[in-house]
This record gives C-alpha cells, sequence and structure tokens, in this order.
C-alpha cells in the first residue's frame, strides 16, 4: 500500500484512534434515537453542513499528512539488491503533492511569479554581467515569454481546473441523487431536484453549492500549482503553498488531541468530586486550584523549556528529527491539556453535583445500585453533551494557541511547519521592500478558514446538544 | 348593567417554530365588563395563559397572533402602535404572574420597582411615588412598608412578593386586571389571604378581573362569570351560578367528575376505571407495620473562621408515625414543613440524626448492606416531577427492570421481560412503550412509568411524594385510581406526601399534619378533617376553597 | 466577612506551597542545579569547582526537598524548596540568576504593563458592552444575525493578525502612531494608542458575543416581562432593569483578571517593545533564568487567588442576594 516502510509516529497512532473513536460513536450514535436527534439537528442547519464539509476537506488533508514512511531510495547504492529505504520520513500527503514539495527555488519570489524576489548578477553569452531578476527554476517554466504569456496561461489553466470541477461535481451529484432515490423511492428526476429546491429537510441545495465551491477551489488551486508558485515562496525557496498546507495537520492534531488527552482526566476527577463528596471533592479541587493558579503560559513555558533541555540531553534516543518534533507536538499537547482541563473538570462536577440531587438518581439508590453503577448509567451518559461541546469549542481555541506560542518560542518544534511557524518567521520579513507578505497572509489565511468554520460548527452543535438552548 | 370594558372576537394565536405551527388558541371570543371578575379555566395548554398575553400585547417572540380583534373601552388594541399599548399597559390594563419567586427584578429594591410605574403613567415626582408606594404596600397588607419598601425581593417570602406584585399592578388604578394564575405557587394558607386580598382591593377599586386558573374551588370563589378553555377553544361560558350547578358541556361535567372529594370516597373518579367495590387487604400482621419513631433530620449551619456548627436547621424534629398493611397514610403540610424529608429518610436516601424506622422487627438506620438490600425491595418511591425521575438516556424498558436486575428479584432475562410487559399493562400502557424513551410520554403517562418501576419489585409500602402535584385534575384522578386499584389489589401501603386536602380526603386512610418540622396532629382521616383538634390544622382547613361538585342528572 | 476572607487567606497557603512545588518539579528534577550552572558558565570544560561556586552563590548547593546530612527539622529546612520558597511567601523574590535585584525590576516594571492593561481592558469593556446592548435591542432582525456573524469572524482571527496588520496599516502606512517603544510620563500615551487600540479590537469579537448571550438570556426572564406589563419602553427595560442583572456574571468574570493585569501580555509587550512584566517574563524564558520565571509563577498565583477573592467580594457587592458566610 505505502511506497516505502511504514513508520508509526505517536501523534499518527492516536489521531487515528481519535478518528475510529469519532466513527464508532456516531455509529452507536445513530442507533439511539436521542443522541441521534441533536445530530440531526446539526445535520439540517446550513451553517452546520458547510462548516462540516470545509472542516472535513481540511481534516481529509491532515489524515493523509499522518500517514508516515521511508521512501525508497530511487538510487540504492549499487552493491546492494535489496531495497533500500531513505532516512527520511515522508507522507502519504507529501507523495501526492510531491511535485510541490521538490519545486524549491533559489529564495523569495511573490505568487504567480516567474522571476526571483532578488536580483542576482548574471553573465550573459557575450560575457558581460547584468543585474537581473532571474527566471524561477521551476514557477512559470513552462513560459518563452513570461510578460506577455502568463496572464493567459494563468486563466486557461483556472478554466480547465473548473472545468475537471464540474464534472467530478456533476459525476457526485448524480449518484448522490441515485442514491436518494433509492432510499426514498422517488423518481430519479424527483430526486435530482431536491439537491436544489432548498425546500429539503436536509439543506440539500447547501450541501451542493458548498461541494461545488470547495471542488472549485482545489481544482483550479491544483491547477495552478502544477505550473506555478500559487502562494510564492520562502526564504529557502520552499514552496508556501505546501508549507501551509503541511501545517494543517499540526493544527488539526494540536486542537483534537490536546482535548482528547485531558478529557479522560477531568471526566474521572470531575464526576468522581461531585459524586463521592467529601475529602475527595476536597483533594480534586485543591489539585485544579492549584493547577489553575499557575498562569498557563508560564507553565506551558517552563515544561517546554524543561523539554528542550531534556531532548539536548538525550537526543541518542530520537531516532530522526521528525520523531523528535513528532515528541515535542505530543508533549505540547500533554501540557497545553494539562492547563485546559480544569475548567472541564470544573463543569462536570457541578453538573455531577446538580445530577445527585435529581430523582433518577435517588430512584437508582432507592433500588440500592452501587455508586459505580451510577456513575455509568445515570451520571456519564447525563454528562456528555458538555464534553461533545469543550471539544468542539475548545478546538478553535488550540489552533489559535499554536501560533501564538511559536511565536514566542515555546510551541511546536521549528523544523516542523505550523502557521505559528510560518508567522513568526514571516514576521521578519515584513521590514522588506517591496514587502514580503506571502507567507503571513498564506498562514493566516488557512488558519483563519479553518478556526472560522470551527467556531461556526462549535455554535451549531452546541445550539444542538446544549439543553438549556432554548429553540 | 356595567358596560362593557373588554371585547374579544376571534383571537387566535400561534405559535410557529421552524419545524411546525401549534395553534394555541383558536378563534376565542369573550367580554368582561366593568367591575367584573371574569375567570378563565382550564388545564395546562389549554391556551389559557396565552390568551391573556395576547390581551396585553406581551406575547413570547415565537408567537402571533393570527387574526381576530380586542377591543378595550372602544379602542382597538390589536390597532395600536407599540408605544400607546405601552401606555395603557400598567395604568389600563395591568398583570400580575403565577410565579412571584421570579417576577420581580432581584437587584432592583422593590419600592424602586412599585415607585417606577407610578412615575411612568402618573408623571409623580419620585418623592411623590415614594409615599404612594407606601400606602399601596400598606393596602396590600405588607405589615412594616417603610421597612419593606428599602428591601430586595429576596428577602420577602413569596407571600409578600405576590403581594407587592399586585401592588405594582395596581398602583395606577387600572380598569383591567389580569391575573395569571395568581396563587398557584402559593400554599393554601396564603393562598386564601392573596384572594381575599384581590377580593377587597377589588370593591376598593371597582376594576375587572380576568381571572387565570386551572382551579375550580378558586373560581367558584372569585369568579362572577366563567369560561373552560380546552385545546385552544372557549368550550362553555356562563355565570357562575349556572357553571356550578349546571354546566352544559361534557368537558366541564368532566373536570368536575375528576376532583377528588370526601364524598366519592371508596368510588372511583374516572368512569371507566370502575370497580364495584376496593377489596380490603387480607392477612397481614402487626410485624408488616412501618413504624416510625422520634425521627428527626438536622442540618448543621456552619459559620466563622472554621465553618464550626453553631447551629441546626430542624427539618424534620421528632416524627412519629405508623404505616399499617394496605392502608393510606396521608402526611400533609405546606412547604418546607418537612413531608418530602420524611419520606426519604425513611428510604434512607437522606440519613436521619436521631430516632429509628422499624420495618419487619428491623431498624432500617442501623442494618447492613445486604440486610438493606432486601429491605430496598419493600420499600419504594414515586416523586413529584414525572420529567427528573427517569434517566432521559434510558428506554422505558430499561428503567423499569432496573430494580428487578439491582435487586436480583428476577435473574432470568426472558422472565424479567415478560415481567416488564405485565407491569406496563398494569399500569395501563401499551405493552411497546417498552423500547421508547421517556420523553415521548406526557406527564401522566410517565408518572404511570414511575409507579411500574416502583412496582416492578414487589413493594409492600410505596412512599409517593406529591406524585400528582404536577399533574393536570383529569391526570390525577387517572393515577389515584391507579393507586387505589393497585391497593385493593397487592395490599401495598402507601405513604401519601401532598398539600392538597381533597386529595387527602378522598384517598386516605390516615393522616398526619405536619408544621415546622413536627406532626401536630394524626388521626383517622373523617376525624381529622371533620374535627380538627390543633390551631393549624383548623386554619389550614379553613383556608381550602370548598368545592361542592354538581350532581349530573341521569 | 472578616471571617471569611481570612479562611480563604489560609486556604491560599496550601495552595501556593502546591504551586511552589510544581514549578520546583518542572525546574530541578529534569533539569538539575548542575545543568543550570553549566548552561551559565557557558563553557564546555567547566570545572566541578566552578559549578559548585556558581550554586553555592545563588544557594542552589543543597538538595532539593529532603537534606539526608542535617539533623532533625533542619534535614526538610536546608533545602532548595525551602529556602527558596520560604522567601517567595514574604514576597522576597531574591537575586535573578543573572545577578539582578528580582523584586526591584518588578517595581519598576508592573507600570508600563499597566499603562497598556488597564485602558485595553476598560475600553474593550465599554465597547463590548455597548455593541452587545445594541446587538440585544435588534434582538431576531437581520442585524442581529449579522452581527454575530460579524464576530465569529472576528474571533477567528489570530491575535498576531491583528497586531501585524496593525503595525503596518497605523504605523508603516499611515505613519500616525510609533510602532513601537515606550515613554513614561504624558509624551509616553503616543506608545500606547496603537496595543491598547489593537488589544480591544482583537477582543472585541467573542467578549461582544459572550455579552450578547447573558443579555438574550436575562431579557428571557419573567421579571422582565414584568418590567414590560408595567408599560415601561424598551430602552429603560435594557438599561434600568436587564443591564443592571446582566453586569453581575460580566463584572465578576472581569474581576477575576483584575489582578492579573499586572502581569502584562507576553505577546503585545513584546511586540511593541514596552519594558512591561510581560516582556520581562519573555526574556527571561529566553535567557532560561528560571529564579526570574519561578518568581512570576508564584506572583501569578498569588494574584490569581486574589482575584478569585475579589470575585466573591464583588459578587456580594452587586448582587443583593449574596452573603459570605
Amino acid at each position: 500500500m505505502l511506497p516505502g516502510k511504514p513508520v508509526f509516529l505517536l501523534t499518527d497512532i492516536l489521531i487515528f484512534v481519535l478518528v475510529l473513536s469519532i466513527v464508532s460513536f456516531f455509529a452507536y450514535a445513530m442507533r439511539k434515537p436521542h443522541l441521534r436527534q441533536p445530530w440531526g439537528q446539526v445535520v439540517r442547519s446550513r451553517a452546520g453542513v458547510i462548516s462540516m464539509i470545509v472542516l472535513a476537506v481540511y481534516v481529509a488533508i491532515a489524515l493523509l499528512d499522518s500517514l508516515h514512511f521511508h521512501p525508497v531510495l530511487e538510487n540504492p547504492a549499487a552493491d546492494s539488491t535489496e531495497v533500500q529505504y531513505s532516512g527520511e520520513v515522508i507522507s502519504v500527503f507529501d507523495q501526492l503533492v510531491s511535485g510541490l514539495r521538490a519545486s524549491t527555488e533559489k529564495t523569495y519570489s511573490a505568487p504567480f511569479s516567474a522571476h526571483l524576489y532578488a536580483k542576482e548578477t548574471v553573465q550573459q553569452a557575450d560575457g558581460t554581467r547584468v543585474r537581473v531578476y532571474p527566471r524561477l527554476a521551476w514557477g512559470a517554466a513552462h513560459l518563452e515569454e513570461p510578460h506577455t504569456q502568463k496572464t493567459a496561461d494563468i486563466l486557461g489553466l483556472a478554466l480547465t481546473g473548473a472545468l475537471k470541477a464540474a464534472l467530478v461535481w456533476a459525476v457526485l451529484l448524480v449518484l448522490w441523487a441515485l442514491y436518494l432515490s433509492a432510499r426514498t423511492a422517488r423518481a430519479f428526476p424527483v430526486a435530482f431536484r431536491t439537491l436544489f429546491d432548498g425546500r429539503s429537510e436536509v439543506p440539500w441545495r447547501t450541501v451542493s453549492v458548498t461541494l461545488g465551491v470547495v471542488l472549485l477551489v482545489l481544482m483550479v488551486g491544483a491547477e495552478w500549482a502544477s505550473k506555478y508558485h500559487v502562494l510564492g515562496t520562502d526564504k529557502v525557496g520552499e514552496d508556501v503553498l505546501y508549507q501551509a498546507l503541511k501545517s494543517i495537520r499540526t493544527g488539526v492534531v494540536i486542537g483534537t488531541l490536546t482535548t482528547l488527552l485531558m478529557v479522560p482526566f477531568a471526566i474521572v476527577l470531575g464526576i468522581m468530586a461531585g459524586f463521592f463528596r467529601g475529602w475527595i471533592d476536597d483533594v480534586i479541587q485543591y489539585l485544579y486550584t492549584t493547577l489553575n493558579s499557575v498562569p498557563g503560559v508560564l507553565l506551558i513555558a517552563a515544561a517546554v523549556l524543561m523539554l528542550n533541555v531534556y531532548m539536548s540531553k538525550h537526543a541518542e534516543a530520537f531516532a530522526s528529527l521528525t520523531q523528535r518534533a513528532d515528541m515535542r507536538l505530543l508533549f505540547l499537547c500533554l501540557i497545553l491539556g494539562l492547563t485546559s482541563w480544569t475548567g472541564l473538570c470544573r463543569l462536570l462536577r457541578a453538573e455531577t453535583l446538580k445530577l445527585r440531587a435529581v430523582d433518577f438518581v435517588q430512584a437508582a439508590t432507592a433500588f440500592g445500585v452501587g455508586p459505580m453503577q451510577t456513575i455509568f448509567r445515570h451520571i456519564l451518559p447525563n454528562v456528555m453533551h458538555i464534553v461533545l461541546i469543550t471539544l468542539v469549542l475548545d478546538f478553535s481555541g488550540l489552533v489559535l494557541a499554536e501560533a501564538v506560542l511559536s511565536y514566542i518560542n515555546i510551541g511546536v518544534d521549528p523544523t516542523m511547519n505550523s502557521w505559528g511557524n510560518m508567522i513568526n518567521s514571516a514576521r521578519l520579513e515584513m521590514a522588506r521592500e517591496p514587502i514580503v507578505w506571502w507567507s503571513l497572509a498564506a498562514s493566516l489565511f488557512f488558519m483563519f478558514t479553518l478556526v472560522l468554520f470551527a467556531n461556526l460548527f462549535a455554535d451549531v452543535v452546541r445550539d444542538a446538544l446544549d439543553p438549556r438552548v432554548s429553540r | 348593567m356595567s358596560r362593557t370594558l373588554l371585547q374579544v372576537r376571534q383571537l387566535t394565536t400561534e405559535f410557529r417554530s421552524s419545524r411546525r405551527t401549534l395553534t394555541a388558541v383558536n378563534g376565542v371570543s369573550f367580554e368582561i365588563r366593568e367591575g367584573q371578575t371574569f375567570a378563565l379555566v382550564g388545564e395546562s395548554g389549554s391556551g389559557k395563559s396565552v390568551t391573556a398575553l395576547s390581551v396585553i400585547r406581551l406575547l413570547p417572540e415565537a408567537a402571533r397572533l393570527v387574526s381576530g380583534s380586542i377591543h378595550f373601552e372602544g379602542r382597538d388594541l390589536l390597532a395600536l402602535p407599540e408605544r400607546e399599548m405601552r401606555d395603557i399597559r400598567g395604568s389600563g390594563i395591568s398583570m400580575i404572574f403565577q410565579e412571584p419567586m421570579t417576577s420581580l427584578n432581584p437587584v432592583v429594591k422593590v419600592g424602586r420597582q412599585i415607585t417606577e410605574v407610578l412615575m411612568r403613567h402618573q408623571s409623580m415626582s419620585a418623592k411623590q411615588a415614594r409615599e404612594r408606594a407606601l400606602d399601596l404596600l400598606d393596602a396590600v397588607r405588607i405589615p412594616q412598608p417603610s421597612y419593606t419598601i428599602d428591601t430586595y425581593a429576596h428577602e420577602l417570602s413569596g407571600g409578600m412578593k405576590q403581594r407587592v406584585m399586585i401592588a405594582i399592578a395596581l398602583a395606577c388604578k387600572p380598569r383591567l386586571l389580569i391575573a395569571d394564575e395568581p396563587t398557584t405557587a402559593l400554599d393554601v394558607t396564603i393562598q386564601a389571604q392573596v384572594l381575599d386580598l384581590i377580593n377587597d382591593l377589588q370593591e376598593q377599586f371597582g376594576m375587572a378581573i380576568l381571572f387565570i386558573t386551572h382551579d375550580l374551588a378558586v373560581v367558584k370563589q372569585v369568579a362572577d362569570h366563567v369560561a373552560v378553555m380546552k385545546e385552544g377553544v372557549i368550550v362553555e361560558q356562563s355565570s357562575n351560578e349556572v357553571f356550578f350547578s349546571a354546566p352544559q358541556h361534557d368537558y366541564s361535567w368532566d373536570l368536575f367528575a375528576a376532583l377528588p372529594a370526601m364524598e366519592k370516597r371508596g368510588k372511583p373518579l374516572l368512569e371507566r376505571n370502575h370497580v364495584s367495590h376496593w377489596p380490603t387487604a387480607a392477612n397481614a400482621t402487626q410485624n408488616d407495620t412501618l413504624q416510625v419513631r422520634d425521627l428527626a433530620v438536622y442540618f448543621p449551619i456552619r459559620k466563622g473562621l472554621f465553618k464550626r456548627t453553631v447551629g441546626h436547621v430542624k427539618a424534620v424534629d421528632g416524627v412519629s408515625l405508623e404505616i399499617p398493611p394496605g392502608k393510606t397514610v396521608a402526611l400533609v403540610g405546606e412547604s418546607g414543613s418537612g413531608k418530602t424529608t420524611v419520606g426519604k429518610s425513611i428510604l434512607r436516601l437522606i440519613q436521619p440524626t436521631l430516632g429509628e424506622v422499624t420495618y419487619q422487627g428491623m431498624r432500617l438506620h442501623e442494618i447492613d448492606r445486604s440486610q438493606l438490600l432486601e429491605q430496598r425491595a419493600n420499600l419504594q418511591i414515586v416523586f413529584q416531577d414525572p420529567y427528573s425521575s427517569m434517566n432521559p438516556r434510558m428506554l422505558v424498558g430499561q428503567i423499569i427492570e432496573e430494580g428487578i436486575k439491582a435487586l436480583n428479584v428476577i435473574v432470568d432475562a426472558e422472565a424479567r421481560r415478560q415481567r416488564v410487559l405485565e407491569l406496563l399493562e398494569q399500569v395501563g400502557l401499551d405493552k411497546d412503550a417498552h423500547l421508547r424513551y421517556p420523553h415521548e410520554f406526557s406527564g401522566g403517562q410517565r408518572q404511570r412509568i414511575c409507579i411500574a418501576r416502583a412496582l416492578a419489585v414487589n413493594p409492600k409500602i410505596i412512599i409517593c411524594d406529591e406524585p400528582t402535584s404536577a399533574l393536570d385534575v383529569s391526570v390525577q384522578a387517572q393515577i389515584l385510581d391507579l393507586l387505589n386499584h393497585l391497593q385493593a389489589r397487592y395490599g401495598i401501603s402507601y405513604l401519601f406526601i401532598t398539600h392538597n386536602m381533597s386529595v387527602v380526603a378522598y384517598f386516605a386512610d390516615r393522616v398526619a399534619v405536619m408544621y415546622q418540622g413536627r406532626i401536630v396532629e394524626q388521626g383517622e382521616v373523617e376525624q381529622v378533617l371533620g374535627n380538627p383538634q390543633h390551631e393549624y390544622t383548623k386554619r389550614l382547613l379553613s383556608a381550602v376553597p370548598t368545592l361542592v361538585p354538581p350532581v349530573r342528572a341521569a | 466577612m472578616i471571617a471569611y476572607i481570612v479562611r480563604r487567606a489560609l486556604y491560599a497557603i496550601p495552595i501556593l506551597i502546591g504551586v511552589n512545588i510544581i514549578t520546583f518539579l518542572l525546574f530541578f528534577v529534569v533539569n538539575t542545579p548542575d545543568d543550570m550552572a553549566r548552561m551559565f558558565l557557558g563553557q564546555k570544560h567547566v570545572t566541578e569547582v566552578q559549578i559548585e561556586d556558581w550554586k553555592t552563590e545563588r544557594g542552589y548547593h543543597n538538595p532539593l526537598f529532603y537534606n539526608a546530612d542535617a539533623e532533625g527539622l533542619d534535614s526538610f529546612k536546608e533545602t532548595i524548596f525551602y529556602t527558596k520558597s520560604l522567601r517567595l511567601f514574604v514576597f522576597d523574590f531574591g537575586r535573578s540568576d543573572s545577578g539582578r535585584d528580582i523584586s526591584f525590576d518588578i517595581s519598576q516594571r508592573m507600570w508600563p504593563s499597566l499603562a497598556i492593561a488597564v485602558p485595553q481592558l476598560l475600553i474593550g469593556l465599554l465597547v463590548a458592552i455597548t455593541f452587545a446592548l445594541l446587538i440585544a435591542f435588534f434582538r431576531a432582525t437581520y442585524i442581529d444575525y449579522w452581527a454575530v456573524v460579524i464576530c465569529v469572524v472576528l474571533m477567528s482571527i489570530s491575535s498576531l493578525f491583528y497586531i501585524i496588520g496593525g503595525q503596518f496599516v497605523m504605523g508603516k502606512l499611515l505613519r500616525v502612531v510609533p510602532i513601537s517603544g515606550f515613554e513614561s510620563g504624558i509624551f509616553g500615551i503616543k506608545f500606547l494608542i496603537l496595543p491598547v487600540l489593537i488589544g480591544v479590537v482583537g477582543g472585541i469579537g467573542s467578549s461582544t458575543r459572550w455579552y450578547r448571550t447573558i443579555f438574550l438570556e436575562e431579557m428571557n426572564k419573567d421579571y422582565v416581562r414584568t418590567v414590560r406589563a408595567k408599560g415601561i419602553a424598551e430602552q429603560t427595560v435594557l438599561f434600568r432593569h436587564v443591564l443592571r442583572n446582566a453586569l453581575i456574571p460580566i463584572l465578576t468574570g472581569v474581576v477575576v483578571i483584575l489582578p492579573l493585569l499586572f502581569m502584562g501580555s507576553l505577546i503585545t509587550e513584546s511586540f511593541f517593545g514596552i519594558p512591561g512584566l510581560g516582556s520581562y517574563t519573555i526574556d527571561a524564558i529566553n535567557r532560561q533564568d528560571f529564579a526570574i520565571v519561578r518568581s512570576m509563577v508564584f506572583l501569578g498565583a498569588v494574584l490569581y487567588i486574589i482575584g478569585l477573592l475579589l470575585t466573591d467580594i464583588s459578587y456580594t457587592v452587586v448582587d443583593p442576594r449574596v452573603r459570605l458566610g
């Protein structure tokens, strides 16, 4: 399956565990009407479906980028007949966009540019030397006369992309309409019309349009990226689009794994404090008040500093740079989780205290149901909505936090692609004339899109799950 | 004959949500004359409150007035711009609401809340308004007006708050007062005082009242004219005398029939539950009598630097009673009297501070866990609120089964399922109910499920903690019939905790009256209700509005 | 009330001990005093003597938590943990690892931090409450809908964007204010405008949306219906009744962060070159000066606990229903 020897990074494993548990949760929830009902509400809201489609694209990229392997060496040493693997670790996503990954220039170049940002002295055929903006090695290299041909070429590529997108879109819609007509026993034309008439319960028209727009952006982007540096290149000439796409995984991992890692603690301690009260409650309250008292950024800073020291002392413990960066990412998730579990813990404790006094828990006590069974049967299912709401609400905050932490050098490893690192390095170039804005803009835009749709999604989910929000 | 004050014609009000439209009020017409008390009676969801809110144009945002007209003193209220409507609110028409606890602004002094309306409509200065507010507080019989005017709502009791609400409503001498269940949240003795007060003030101010209630006895006491609402429609309108002697509509008859009363003892309330007589339980021994001796539950009050206990709230203070087999013992009292705490501490849901509970020769508060489990099957409980007493995440079948499983009553899974189906049938529900969730059922049906859950472990005694007080009278009648039926069939005893005297009169064999944590009087129902000895019992009984239901000619 | 405050103050002691234990575990278990000395002395070939000297000079020569060489109680007292944290409790922060007096630095640097943080908080609060009230007034209309959308968009933008964009537009393109720097006194105001403005804009989305929810929740309460039934105009309902109730959660939410304003903001201060406690902390982090980081952690914890206490007290002030016992 993989064109090489698989490597399992810890965050890879965890993120797939997470995906698996989400999928199995939904499989379970679909069979329970009271669990299905609120999610039905999510699917019926327009903001819900739009954000789900956009987030799905982001998550798909993150997942593809989470299947790592050592690629087969192209030019193995002559004396070996065995397949040899490179020491480098790449992902399936890297393989898919290998064109982008390989297409490095010397240094900066602007988006869609055919020339380098900086002048160079070039020796001409007649021996004279001139200072010119040299042509790029890869971007727009297929054009003879970039000045005259570029605009037409870009438009042509966009048209090709749009046509491809339209084709894929049409096929998808027809397939979906076929499925709908089979399921609802309606004629195909009727089913096809429901995708656009805007009167269906699930807003199919919104789904179709969003899908179309997303396909258009992806296809046109892909066409352009095959010939140009769509978002320019950075200081060492790496494609900025590639960096921004690679950063998706970092953002998604931080946004999800952090909450995932802290949720078990918050659930166990929060419910225990609320349910058993007495000294257990005192101890747990002491624990989270103490942790909360330490200013979060300082705790993170201190922990990351300590990790740095530890890693430089035990450099031999890490097989590769990738693994080292991955450990640091996981550690960052852990420490971010440590600073954020207290909020959820407190919410769960308060809710458990409330539930304990509710009649159905008292009824269970009157039947002699033991504390553990009461917790699993009566408390836990009735606080899960709080956990889910926290999970989606925290996501966007964590993605934003990553950028800020990386800026003060206590975020992810500097060698790892992340929007924070991109901003951090691009910030220094703001003073240049003409201004190098593309790296900054790209990372901010990619981050903004993810966070915006995550926020919209969180709103819809909260409205659907929170019993206190009146409908 | 006095003039017409308010005329409502073909009023229709709808609630719209994204998914469906619900017609809450459907073509309602009525007239209120000056100085008249017009009662709008109906069960929950009949549209009576929405009618009132439509008149004063304070509907919630989801509601829309679809059609009809409302004329007040000849002006078409629905045609008025909002600004002019505001001039009418509080001065021409004012309103008091059901929940005095939440109807006052908690962070504004009550005096300010009264003067606000005076300054708004009568352009008084702050000083004049304060003088007038003091007069008003005096008029609504608040003991120390000059003190109360500077308090916050939370410092006042429920009855006092409702008096403040009345003072606000009457401040500008409105021609029409809308009273939306003004006494429902109050204890019965307070209710009597508030009704009295409204009556006196009506004479004094000469206003008309639109009185909304579900309580027929209150209607009988206050109303000149009665309208009965059902599912958004007024089914019957007549004068007080006609309505309470010869109601016209079948639904009105049903309402009267569902009322529990002393006269109906031993007979089912609803025709379809008819059984010729209730058999009495047989072969029970003295040992099966539950004995409560000197039960006390104290909650410590902690104060000071180290949270030392400086005193106790004596929620229950030395209660003794007996529950004989196959009998119903009623525990009556007003809110805060400690009656629920007694019920829960008998079951060890609350640990009592002092005293003992003996059943089948065992002291329930001293036995170990395994013995306690055994006794848990004998003693069960049904709660007041049918909405919070079932886990919303469990199927009805699982809910009923929980006790059977926990107490190992039936080990075999298939036998257990059969038992659940049998129980559902016994409480009058469809068998397929066991595969559904609690939210799919109405309040009355939920209460049946709760009874089935309690029955599942074959208890000898069920503690019923106000099981019908959250329900409409017709549903209450069904539940009381069901409980009677089960008692006759299985010889179960009930400790029936309630504040409703007519339920006691109809349903109980013995009654214990609780007041401030103590039982002040107990005995046979006929004896206590017919010839009360204790001062408090007398006060309680005289406060209950009485109603002799009309008899339908054959 | 007094008893309550005293009890809370006593409860703070075990929490602060806990905080100290956490920081000590982080700093000394992973990174021993020997490592610190090596890093500070900077050379690869440092002699043992040099290390010992460095440690003794800064009081790192004792064992961490338990001194096996000492007698009795001294085996706990003659440790780094005891000597270092006891001093913290009397707010004697001692000298930084590079030899500066931390207490003096803090007393100097808290003013610039406050000069940014206080106006930022007050203006932000005022603007957000005003917007939220307006949105609540137009609730369930298109104005409400689009205002919420704008809030979500604003809160989805990274704070780094606000800072970088703000510096670029205001400082570089328009050249109205200096991009960074600080000056005390009245002429220093021009340096404060940009960071305060950016702080306010950056926070406006989430706080407006949050306050709107509070206002709407409050407007659905029964007492609002009572006020309307009196014939009071909608603006008066909002300002006299709803606002007063909604301010309770808003103000108490603000009070808890009040003491922490002293600490300044790490990001803002380092971007704008403001010599406050935030940039002090960042510098210390980057220089790996643990004495300063430890002091700041302790200070932060104390301020947080004071914030919690102030929150409780402020409840009794703004909410007549609350009494401390």
